[in-house]
């Protein structure tokens, strides 16, 4: 019989096993992703998963339920990812560089896209070419991007996470948009 | 681009300066980008990176770090 989230948190907060791993399961391939979106590479990604889901555990007696148990499980998977970041901390301003003498006409990569986007998805080789492309950003662009255009986190939210100001997340996410364009379009023609 | 996507693209541009869409700023980029084929392409290529991001199928977990995960947390994966 399927149970309301309601109850399952309740059942967890109070200990039951069972509850426990239907959360973990719920939700396992989401952490999995965020890491590895965030930290591009799998062996963080699986650390990033332990981590979130032992803090998970350890706090959901103090979950106090004004979001979502899975905005709840976001918040502190993109932490733990950011955490690690934090750590590495490394700056890659050398890149930066390269980006804005870009001026080429990118009308040919536009059409070779087609006009399916979606079924753009299916072809495995572009999906190859946009894994390579994403671990390849610096990693203030990578997490700006995944935040912002693919988890639609608000720049506002983003430069708390951050620790940055709204415009140095502007032209991050700018810079990094621009970076991956360059670098499918590259790989694509 | 249809006008259609014109308009939501414009409407992101906006939303990242910050400006309302029918700021002066915005009906500036407007203007340009109906003239400019080599800036739609601009936007329309970043646009549809993002695109493909955003809709980009999610990974499985790989089966070992699925039972290492089970077995750091000491659960039981239900079936």
């Amino acid at each position: 019989m399927e149970i309301s989230e309601k109850e399952l948190i309740r059942r967890a907060k109070n200990g039951d096993r069972l509850a426990q791993s239907e959360i973990v399961k719920t939700y396992e391939k989401m952490v999995y992703n965020l890491g590895l979106k965030l930290l591009g590479n799998e062996d963080a990604a699986e650390g990033v998963l332990q981590e979130t889901f032992l803090k998970v555990l350890q706090a959901l007696p103090n979950f106090q339920e004004k979001s979502q148990l899975s905005t709840w499980i976001y918040r502190i998977a993109t932490n733990q990812a950011l955490m690690r970041l934090r750590v590495k901390k490394r700056r890659q301003q050398t890149f930066e560089r390269n980006i804005e003498d870009e001026d080429k006409d990118y009308s040919n990569f536009v059409r070779s896209l087609g006009k399916d986007p979606l079924g753009d998805l299916l072809n495995e080789e572009l999906k190859q070419k946009m894994d390579i492309a994403i671990k390849k950003l610096p990693e203030n662009y990578r997490t700006t991007f995944v935040l912002k255009d693919i988890e639609g986190l608000s720049l506002k939210e983003i430069a708390e996470m951050l620790d940055v100001s709204i415009p140095a997340v502007k032209s991050n996410l700018h810079r990094a948009r621009i970076v991956l364009r360059n670098k499918l379009a590259e790989m694509w023609n | 681009m249809s006008k259609k996507d014109c308009l939501k693209t414009l409407q992101q541009i906006c939303d990242e300066l910050s400006e309302d869409i029918n700021s002066s700023l915005c009906q500036e980029i407007q203007e340009h980008l109906k003239n400019c084929p080599k800036c739609c392409a601009h936007v329309d290529s970043i646009r549809k990176v993002v695109y493909l991001y955003k809709h980009r199928e999610k990974s499985d977990v790989p089966q070992c770090v699925d039972e290492r995960l089970w077995k750091v947390l000491n659960l039981q994966k239900p079936e």
